[in-house]
């Protein structure tokens, strides 16, 4: 059995579209023989998510929320993990963040601590909403076309794809989604969709050895 | 040559305005930018952002920038230039 981390808080509008999008990673059909170690609202602390790490040892680790260039964080962004303070903890460990910027210091100085591969954002991670869908997230069909391609990465992941083939079916996505917006004229604007999922993409990266699969 | 920088500056934030304004999101499309922005924004804010010329305006012209790099280079086509 496969074990998986993953932390969901949802203590404002964007983490709430962040754990709702990401339960759909740990109800996937497509994925057998895998225990999720969910860390949900306010179970994303600091405390377990260390506690987690070190004493279960899981193979892969899903973070959405907030972050920064040296962090990742959890419920009211209490700092999860953190460049140079506790991410050794990720020795050994497949990651993929979904937060802004962390793959630009963080992400590289967990490579550095052993981590075997990093996955997540060089720069702010942009998300559209429709307001008139905030009640419920998973009928949003705007945040489907950022959190699908983001959700398709993980569960490759899970899958046994290599982070980059997972990477790339990711990136597809979103071109796919892309190329939805770029071409309609039935949304007002849609190019400024488009532009975001664009900006998304570009900075997603994949850091370490990128054959590494569970 | 720092002069002509920033009149190339101000020309692309004029741009990115222009294309903001002349092909408004829906009210009902808000936008996050991380943390950065605090909650989702709608196409007013964005707008006075990039006008104000802060790091959230900052990261709008340089998205609006790169997709039409991404068109001009025909990574992606579009059906909404404007």
């Amino acid at each position: 059995m496969v074990k998986c981390l993953i932390t969901r808080p949802n203590h404002d509008k964007v983490t709430e579209y962040l754990s709702a999008w990401s339960s759909e990673i740990i109800k996937s059909g497509e994925l057998k023989g895998i225990s999720f170690l969910d860390l949900h609202g306010e179970n994303a602390s600091k405390k377990k998510v260390e506690s987690y790490l070190f004493k279960q040892s899981p193979e892969v680790v899903l973070f959405n929320g907030h972050g920064s260039p040296s962090k990742v964080c959890g419920f009211k962004d209490e700092v999860l993990v953190e460049n140079n303070i506790n991410d050794f903890l990720l020795k050994d460990k497949i990651v993929y963040s979904l937060s802004c910027s962390s793959a630009l210091v963080l992400g590289q100085s967990a490579i550095k601590k052993g981590a075997k591969s990093f996955i997540g954002y060089k720069q702010s991670f942009i998300l559209c909403t429709d307001k008139n869908r905030e009640a419920t997230p998973l009928k949003d069909n705007i945040a489907y076309s950022f959190l699908e391609p983001s959700n398709r990465l993980s569960i490759s992941i899970l899958n046994g794809s290599s982070v980059n083939e997972a990477s790339y079916k990711s990136k597809e996505e979103f071109k796919k989604e892309i190329s939805k917006y770029s071409s309609t004229k039935s949304i007002p604007g849609a190019d400024r969709v488009a532009s975001a999922l664009l900006w998304n993409m570009n900075n997603q990266v994949v850091l370490g050895d990128k054959e590494s699969k569970i | 040559m720092v002069e002509q920088k920033e009149k190339i500056n101000i020309e692309l934030k004029e741009l990115v305005l222009y294309r903001l304004m002349s092909s408004r999101l829906p009210d009902n499309i808000e936008m996050a930018i991380g943390d950065i922005s605090g909650e989702p924004m709608n196409i007013d804010k964005i707008i006075e952002h990039v006008k104000q010329g802060d790091e959230i305006g900052k990261i709008i012209i340089e998205m609006e920038l790169n997709y039409l790099k991404a068109l001009k280079e025909g990574v992606i086509s579009s059906a909404n230039i404007s």
